[in-house]
């Protein structure tokens, strides 16, 4: 004798069987199906609360162009993909708390009390202030205002993953104050010298040494405290590796690479600078597997 | 005539055992087959580690204590482990062999519950859904607890299962016993208690308990709790610390990470028939349609509610996902039972859409490499040489156990590391972030004190296809940063199927930056090094003047006197250049103070720089060469 639950199925498995099915039936079938998603749905919340999504700041009247020559706004910024961009382009304004260097990537962190019109920007993490970061490769071009400066901050507007999503102007492309009114002029006053080897096997340390020398200095006396910034490029245009150095009081720099890369070709390019004057070298590499 | 139906019946009860030694032996096909092609993983290892200790194993002591750090489970497969060791010898292939069949054992035991809950079609195909499990396939061949966890509660619903269809209360002691060993094997086994009390509750079974039974079962149930007792009262303050440590993980995954985890390692076969399952379980509603629902809710609710969620947390809901499958594909073929093919097809697509899965389960070639390094750090580095690897807190136990070396990781995780010798060291845990204790707090001072002197790098990702980077995590990045800061020199890199994936550095350096100091007794002038490239020439400048050549120790330390230069001054800098270009300089202002100062003192001008040297491997060298 089967219980009446067991006759019901039987039932509408025949019924199924014969294509035939009362309203009562389908209802049934319909309910049971209800309540299983009703429990995968409770079951799917239970999970939910390790899933926060971040909200982003409301840019509205802040934005502008961006510049012709900044298209590629993560050019020359190390680790794009912690970024997560809010803008491409914006402009705020602020006092400045203090500004500091990272030798790490070789930026320069501005902190900066916003304008009251501009405090609904922060999040929590940001501790009252925004951070405008200068990237190496702009430091000849952008005035890097003083602590207590009142100055505009111009760049795309990103969380920063890696610091509880905080927000930033990353890379900070202009500084403007009273007296700054646009980009400052580089001067190609220096010359980069890098000597490395040609070829290494996949993680091998590869060092590279960099001497700067003045470019129109006849008499191959070195700079040295000169900021360098070293990108690897792969021969379809990825940068896989950023590092940052200073040159020394024999004006050189000996950076030890890991080359912990896939194998193929690539591409360093190094950019040094101290303040506005600036110089450029790349060369080769072939990273090989064995 | 009754002769003819018992010759039948027998024919049928031989077909039957044909057809489940057919399906165990594909099971123990699929999780024997080419066990030992990759070394262990980290939490193998320790395992592995932990048993070997328990079967005698002096040497591992060092590196392995018998206590879980994360979820403080018991021991129970690692005891198991410990008997093999004890009767053929410490090895890594033995401690998959043991997990594996715990997981082909659970095979069979699924079928008995089909059998004993819904008839023989329902076991044997759950039986065969379980056994192309790629996902119980995939953790039946590493040397984790989960397939032992698995075996236990299988083997409790079963005994629970034989209860509840009118067994004695010999059934009921056994679903007793099964549950200690559950819970011996880790501690979420606990909860085929509530699985079987809800299922009673829902049935009214629970009117065929008895006080008598009860007391019983719960007398069987902490006997066979002994051994986590017994470990409870040799490390209960330790225990308890861990077990604080270990409820405070969570694992930031979205809310369909298990759903993901199922489809990644099994396939959709399970899911797509899971939903369905259940739809059909609660429209019949039989005795063990409730049974398998609430093993499915019970244990489903708590780790998707669980905060700490990882990849290997689902196994014990497979076999009550084959036979639910099993269920429905029983029910589906009956619907369309006037087919002779029917049957056939549909098992035929099973079987199919579970081949992909079942491949790459087989095939999984993660950690490659990690074995053969240990092996060539146990050949090659001194017995006192510590190493350090990056580690999500155990994959340093993987050279610890096969190279016998003193070995640190070097991560982010919420786990207490066990340090060569014993010493417990805690996780700085804080509610916003994972501890960095492992990245910037350990690693300088195990380098600067010597106690590492190899730095292993290891990747899971082959170069096919060759856009995926190295080096992609942040973790990673630091680590080759810590390569490279201390000057790691590339000695050994191990290849699996012509790909690079470990290499292993040995460190030149104890410091990141070498530091310099001075000292003046009258005309003499007494520098100290630290931190130059170990045994390394050190070129010595005042003012950018050649001063003199130094040797650095095998600590990268130096201490030499020279006659105080005519031209000392409080802001000339005394550089320090070693033979792979680290550099370090000072000035005399601590001496000297401010006074005396030129007006062209510390600028280039009173800089000569050494003349660069040849291009190439020489190009590090050559600063300190001149």
């Amino acid at each position: 004798m089967l219980p009446e639950s067991e006759r019901q199925w039987e039932r509408i498995a025949y019924l199924l069987r014969e294509g035939r099915l009362t309203r009562r039936e389908l209802l049934q079938v319909a309910r049971v199906v209800m309540g299983t998603a009703a429990f995968a749905a409770v079951a799917a919340a239970c999970g939910r609360q390790s899933s926060a999504a971040v909200t982003l700041p409301d840019v509205t009247g802040i934005e502008e162009p961006i510049p012709v020559e900044r298209r590629d706004i993560f050019e020359h910024v190390q680790q794009p993909t912690r970024l997560q961009l809010v803008s491409e382009s914006v402009a705020v304004s602020g006092v400045v708390e203090r500004v500091t260097y990272n030798p790490y990537d070789g930026d320069h962190k501005v902190y900066v009390k916003l304008d009251p019109q501009y405090e609904h920007l922060l999040r929590p993490s940001n501790n009252g202030l925004l951070v405008a970061e200068v990237i190496a490769t702009d430091e000849p071009t952008v005035y890097i205002p003083q602590p207590g400066e009142h100055a505009t901050f111009h760049g795309p507007l990103v969380l920063d993953r890696g610091h509880d999503h905080w927000v930033e102007i990353h890379p900070c492309w202009l500084i403007t104050t009273d007296s700054i009114t646009g980009p400052l002029e580089p001067r190609r006053t220096l010359r980069v010298e890098v000597e490395a080897s040609e070829e290494v096997v996949v993680g091998r340390p590869w060092p590279v040494a960099i001497r700067v020398v003045p470019a129109h200095d006849g008499d191959g006396s070195a700079v040295n405290g000169v900021h360098l910034f070293l990108e690897l490029i792969s021969a379809v245009g990825v940068t896989v590796r950023w590092k940052a150095a200073r040159t020394n009081m024999l004006g050189e720099a000996v950076v030890r690479l890991a080359s912990l890369v896939r194998a193929g070709e690539y591409t360093l390019y190094v950019h040094a600078a101290k303040g506005q004057d600036m110089g450029e070298a790349e060369i080769r590499l072939r990273v090989r597997r064995r | 005539m009754r002769r003819w139906s018992r010759l039948a019946e027998r024919r049928w009860a031989a077909l039957e055992a044909a057809a489940l030694l057919a399906i165990t032996a594909l099971a123990a096909t699929a999780r024997l087959w080419d066990l030992g092609a990759i070394g262990l993983r980290g939490d193998e290892a320790v395992y592995a580690g932990q048993a070997a200790v328990l079967a005698g194993d002096q040497e591992l002591k060092r590196y392995f204590v018998l206590l879980s750090r994360g979820n403080s489970n018991f021991l129970l497969y690692q005891y198991v482990l410990a008997a093999a060791y004890w009767l053929f010898g410490v090895s890594d292939v033995l401690a998959r062999v043991v997990a594996a069949v715990f997981s082909i054992l659970t095979v069979p035991l699924t079928y008995a519950i089909g059998r004993t809950l819904f008839g023989r079609s329902t076991g044997l195909i759950a039986a065969l859904l379980l056994a192309v499990s790629g996902y119980a396939i995939f953790l039946g061949r590493l040397a984790l607890l989960d397939s032992t966890l698995t075996f236990c509660v299988t083997l409790a619903i079963y005994c629970g299962a034989r209860w509840v269809r009118g067994g004695g209360d010999r059934w009921l002691y056994a679903f007793a016993a099964a549950a200690g060993l559950a819970v011996d094997a880790k501690v979420t086994g606990v909860l085929v208690l509530p699985v079987l009390g809800l299922a009673l509750l829902l049935t009214h079974g629970y009117s065929r308990l008895t006080v008598r039974s009860v007391a019983i079962s719960a007398v069987v149930f902490l006997i066979c709790l002994a051994p986590a007792f017994y470990q409870l009262f040799e490390y209960g303050s330790l225990y308890l610390a861990f077990l604080a440590d270990s409820i405070r993980r969570v694992s930031h995954v979205p809310w369909y990470y298990y759903p993901k985890v199922l489809a990644r390692y099994d396939g959709y076969v399970l899911l797509v028939l899971a939903p369905v399952s259940l739809v059909v379980a609660a429209i019949r509603r039989s005795l063990g349609d409730i049974l398998l629902a609430t093993w499915i809710l019970v244990f489903g609710v708590f780790q998707q509610a669980y905060p700490l969620k990882a990849f290997n947390y689902l196994l014990p809901l497979v076999p009550a996902l084959a036979l639910l499958g099993a269920r429905a594909l029983e029910q589906a073929l009956s619907v369309v039972r006037r087919s002779w093919v029917a049957a056939p097809v549909a098992l035929t697509i099973v079987l199919a859409a579970s081949l992909p899965p079942v491949w790459s389960a087989v095939r999984v070639h993660d950690y490659a490499g990690m074995r053969e390094a240990a092996y060539w750090l146990a050949e090659n580095a001194a017995p006192d040489a510590g190493v350090m690897t990056l580690s999500q807190g155990s994959a340093q136990y993987v050279l610890a156990f096969y190279g016998r070396r003193d070995a640190y990781p070097f991560g982010r995780f919420r786990l207490a590391t066990i340090l060569p010798g014993g010493t417990v060291v805690r996780p700085s845990l804080r509610s916003d972030a994972t501890p960095r204790d492992w990245v910037v707090f350990w690693p300088p001072r195990l380098l600067a004190s010597g106690e590492v002197s190899y730095l292993v790098f290891y990747t899971n990702a082959g170069d096919d296809p060759p856009e995926d980077p190295i080096v992609r995590s942040s973790t990673q990045r630091q680590f080759q940063r810590l390569v490279e800061d201390y000057g790691g020199e590339l000695v050994h890199t191990v290849y699996h199927n012509r790909e690079p994936r470990v290499w292993i550095y040995e460190v030149t350096k104890r410091l990141p930056q070498p530091e310099l100091t001075f000292s003046v007794e009258r005309d003499v002038m007494r520098i100290e090094g630290r931190g130059f490239r170990l045994n390394a020439p050190v070129s010595l400048y005042y003012r950018g003047e050649f001063l003199a050549e130094v040797q650095a120790d095998e600590r990268g330390n130096f201490v030499t006197t020279v006659p105080v230069p005519a031209t000392a001054g409080p802001v000339f800098y005394l550089v320090g250049v070693d033979s792979a270009g680290n550099y370090a300089s000072t000035t005399g202002r601590h001496i000297w103070g401010d006074i005396a100062m030129e007006p062209d003192a510390g600028t280039m001008g009173d800089v000569e720089t050494p003349a660069l040297a040849d291009q190439g491997q020489g190009a590090a060298a050559r600063v300190g060469g001149e």
